[in-house]
């Protein structure tokens, strides 16, 4: 993060010229690691979002990272393009600490409404021309900001119950006659864990709906930050993501810390980490075809066994290579614990059946699931989501591609073995609940192609190459100062990870991007002017995991 | 229409095949893989009271007290609060904490999942899996007991 004047830059930190069309506001640069980095003023965000999303072309604003330093505050906007994520860059707003103020970039991305919100939350920062500058996470009655650095962990929180905003339905349904209010959750089936809907209903319209979240807040940001990075992180980031998806999103913190802190490693760790990934996201995406069968109807309980029974064949597989059926804390920063189990040659013939049989299974699901016309009835042309509003909400994976997005980042911005092995990113152009569906659907067969590659190329690794880690000490201190975000693609969409060093064993920060929760932010857009039915089988084809929205 | 008729089919001819995909618990114990991650068994015997697995565990369970000559008094693991990442052991450089597979267990209150010393070593192996044999058959090597069986209690 060293700071120097504009005038002095080191010619390849702005290689890409990506920063060029906004030069004449940047008031310094950083170094970031992934991305070229420059600061401006907090009234030019706005307009400096607003031209990169035009000029360069970066029209994904993936993630918006706020942190206090002693002498300043931070905003951070993490914006990439769609069309090639490697194109990226980072905007920092530094504000004083006196008085944390800074300026929307709503107006630019819509995105940014959410991060904002969750950065004043929980860091403290204030926002200027903010449509709806609330906290979001922990309750409107709150006080102070627990990830600042004067917060008092032991001040007591208790509030008497009229302190409570019970205003939710004033404002919701303010100038709008002859409206109802409707709670849907915390606690209803569909809502997958447990989130809140704030409904307006104008007759059998949806008016307005405000998802409240924030239920299952674990504090996991500031738990990593505890943590140390050599082993302690690890089993966390299974717990983001708990549909299945656990090592998909391992792989986002190994890849953050890897490139963080200058780590190698092997080739066959690379093979076996996609292989196991991509075991793990057809886990989440069985579950979330399964239960979006029950969302949509309850007749649907036998499919809803069927992808309950192909998890459980992924399951043991990963139980007998992992140890763990859903928390598999199988990745480590320079590699995987354990390499295949013994005897090799039986492990292969257990995934070889398991692929073999995986396309008759998979007819039979779209046979009970995308072929029935009740799910059809209820799923096409219901909850569509343009491709560019997706974009503006800055949605990925199959929220993302289901509405003809192509952005995987696997393919996008490689990582592991991905880029060597032969495989498809599924889009689907009508960007409605069925699309959603059927994207998560094709990416299992995806899947498959890719794990029987990687088994083939398991099969013929020499034996005295088979390095499982690389040599990582057993304690880390990546220098002081580095910072950078990255992102793998994990089941929901882009979990993305920004972390910055202090010198020390523990990050000084770490963000989270979960996928979910820019995904459910696009949730109005698609709902308002439906019906409720509509809106539940929206929500339900969203797929999101509250433990990742909430963290 | 057709799409229903097509879905009942589907039933019908899982329904007629005769296959179960699940075991009768707890008439019929489940196979667990040998890597799987249950309930520590602790040997005192081995341990050195380096406090390596106290301080890998992300989220304190394990509690060790000592004397003030580094002896040690007390091994407290809380097998409720344990979040099974097997950390303990994978930094352990002499063995003395395991996982086995055993997966059941039981209790009236949280509080009895605190586990001491003697109960951990009590902890049965499941179905007589060795976990360390069939995790990191190098680690007997290294930690120089041969190639024979090793008896671990």
């Amino acid at each position: 993060m060293s700071t120097e004047a504009v005038s002095d830059v080191p010619a390849e930190s702005d290689r890409s010229g990506i920063l060029a069309p906004v030069t004449a506001s940047l008031i310094g640069r950083e170094t970031h690691r992934n991305a070229p980095a420059g600061r401006i003023k907090p009234q030019d965000v706005p307009d400096v979002l607003r031209t990169l999303k035009t000029e360069s072309g970066l029209d994904h604003l993936s993630c918006v990272t706020a942190q206090q330093y002693p002498d300043r505050y931070e905003t951070m906007y993490h914006l990439r393009s769609y069309d090639d994520p490697t194109q990226e860059a980072s905007i920092v707003v530094p504000t004083s600490s006196e008085e944390p103020r800074s300026t929307s970039g709503t107006t630019a991305f819509q995105t940014a409404a959410w991060h904002e919100r969750e950065a004043f939350d929980l860091v403290g920062i204030e926002y200027d021309d903010h449509p709806d500058l609330r906290r979001i996470l922990l309750p409107e009655t709150w006080q102070g900001h627990p990830l600042s650095l004067d917060y008092d962990q032991d001040q007591p929180q208790i509030v008497p119950l009229r302190e409570q905003d019970g205003s939710a339905h004033a404002i919701a349904s303010e100038g709008r006659e002859g409206t109802m209010f409707i709670n849907i959750g915390p606690h209803h089936p569909a809502t997958h864990g447990v989130m809140h809907l704030k409904l307006t209903l104008d007759g059998e319209q949806v008016a307005a709906v405000e998802p409240d979240i924030g239920y299952i807040h674990r504090c996991e940001e500031q738990m990593a930050q505890n943590c140390t990075y050599r082993y302690q992180i690890m089993p966390y980031p299974d717990r983001w993501d708990w549909s299945g998806g656990g090592l998909l999103n391992e792989w986002a913190y190994a890849r953050a810390a890897e490139s963080l802190a200058d780590i190698e490693v092997p080739e066959y760790a690379q093979v076996l980490r996609t292989m196991s990934a991509e075991f793990s996201r057809i886990l989440a995406h069985m579950l979330a075809a399964g239960a979006y069968a029950l969302d949509v109807s309850g007749d649907f309980t036998a499919t809803f066994m069927y992808a309950i029974n192909e998890r459980e064949r992924v399951q043991k597989i990963l139980e007998d290579l992992t140890g763990q059926r859903l928390m598999f804390n199988y990745f480590r920063l320079g590699g995987v614990v354990w390499d295949l189990p013994e005897p090799r040659s039986e492990f292969f013939e257990q995934v070889r059946s398991y692929l073999d049989g995986l396309p008759e299974r998979l007819t039979d699901i779209h046979n009970l699931l995308t072929g029935n016309e009740i799910i059809q009835t209820r799923t096409v042309d219901t909850g569509v989501l343009p491709a560019e509003v997706a974009k503006d909400y800055g949605c990925t994976g199959p929220v993302a591609r289901g509405s003809g997005v192509d952005y995987d980042l696997r393919r996008d911005d490689p990582y592991g073995y991905y880029d060597r092995l032969e495989w498809n990113v599924i889009t689907e152009p009508d960007g409605d609940n069925y699309s959603r569906l059927l994207v998560r659907l094709q990416e299992v067969e995806e899947s498959a192609k890719i794990i029987d590659q990687c088994v083939d190329l398991l099969e013929e690794w020499p034996v005295d190459e088979r390095t499982i880690q690389s040599n990582v000490p057993r304690t880390i201190r990546p220098d002081d100062d580095t910072e950078g975000y990255w992102a793998v693609e994990a089941a929901k969409g882009e979990l993305g990870i920004y972390m910055r060093a202090d010198g020390t064993e523990k990050p000084a920060r770490f963000k989270i991007r979960g996928p979910s929760f820019s995904n459910l932010q696009a949730l109005p857009a698609m709902t308002v002017g439906g019906q409720v039915p509509d809106l539940i089988a929206t929500l339900g084809s969203l797929d999101t995991i509250m433990g990742e929205v909430d963290r | 229409m057709i799409g229903i008729l097509k879905g009942m089919a589907t039933t019908m001819k899982h329904a007629l095949d005769g296959k179960t995909f699940t075991v009768k618990y707890p008439e019929t114990a489940p196979e667990v893989s040998p890597r799987f991650r249950g309930v520590h068994k602790f040997s005192q015997e081995r341990c050195i009271w380096c406090r390596q697995c106290e301080n890998v565990c992300p989220n304190d369970t394990i509690q060790i007290v000592m004397d003030d000559q580094r002896n040690g008094e007390q091994y407290n693991l809380h097998i409720g609060q344990c979040i099974y990442c097997r950390l303990c052991e994978e930094v352990c450089p002499v063995d003395a904490i395991l996982l086995t597979q055993n997966f059941e267990f039981t209790a009236d209150t949280k509080d009895e999942f605190i586990y001491n010393k003697e109960q951990l070593k009590n902890v049965p192996w499941y179905k007589g899996i060795d976990p360390l044999n069939s995790r990191n058959p190098d680690r007997g090597a290294w930690i120089g007991e041969g190639d024979g069986e090793v008896d671990y209690q």
